[in-house]
């Protein structure tokens, strides 16, 4: 048994009041695959950033549920067979507990820290966006342009 | 060869206003990125859909990798477009 995340999409043509009865199908598709559902958030309806089968919503359910892995296959030929189910993702849950002990934040000389020790050093400890620092790549590349035309001038 | 004992043009300020990048995803001790957080996720794609590269976001190269996979992942679920409509207002 393995803990996922599943999360999916149900169509917006299913009413309200019907939901759990999807819920139910899904659930019952897992259980046949020797799996649970340990637990359903359901997010409600909730626009889609793209169309997908034309639709512009859906509502979305994200599980976490237990399966084993080799009822994966059988369980995304069900779904893909479920017309109320119009997109979902299926990813391993214990996937973050791994990246967790394998990144041990500050202390330890990781990688990247290695790479860049001066600048880490150099730099005072302002918190910078990431919105923010585009402008500046912008602005730093501008100038090397300008330079470039200075140096083929003459 | 006069070219070369000509003196380069002295860098004017090249790398001025450049402020000094870091990862937000160390500083604030993330070491996962939730598909799921829209929100974030959102600050590292450009307005066309597009990854940032971390060139300007300034984040980790661990993090670029985790980051590219929760983008991509949330773009398969609908959270995030992969690219803007032509037509807009469909």
């Amino acid at each position: 048994m393995r803990n996922y995340e599943f999360i999916y999409i149900v169509s917006p043509e299913v009413e309200e009041e019907d939901l759990e009865g999807v819920t139910e199908k899904v659930g019952q598709m897992i259980a046949d695959g020797g799996g649970q559902v340990m637990r359903l958030d359901p997010w409600g309806r909730r626009r889609l950033a793209y169309p997908i089968r034309k639709f512009h919503e859906g509502y979305y359910m994200v599980a976490q549920i237990q399966l084993e892995p080799g009822a994966i296959s059988e369980l995304g030929a069900k779904l893909g067979l479920t017309e109320e189910v119009i997109r979902y993702l299926l990813v391993r849950a214990d996937e973050r507990a791994g990246t967790a002990t394998e990144t041990a934040p500050v202390k330890e000389p990781s990688a990247e820290e290695e790479v860049k020790p001066h600048e880490e050093a150099a730099e005072d400890r302002g918190e910078v966006e990431p919105d923010e620092a585009p402008v500046g790549e912008e602005a730093a590349e501008d100038s090397e342009e300008e330079e470039l035309e200075v140096d083929l001038g003459p | 060869m006069a070219r070369d004992r000509r003196e380069r043009p002295k860098r004017r300020g090249g790398w001025r206003f450049r402020r000094k990048k870091k990862c937000s995803f160390c500083v604030n001790k993330i070491d996962s990125v939730d598909y799921k957080d829209v929100a974030i996720l959102r600050q590292y794609i450009s307005n066309r859909g597009k990854i940032k590269p971390r060139r300007k976001t300034g984040v980790c190269a661990r993090h670029q990798r985790r980051l590219a996979l929760g983008i991509k992942r949330a773009r398969h679920i609908a959270l995030l477009p992969y690219t803007v409509e032509h037509a807009p207002g469909s």
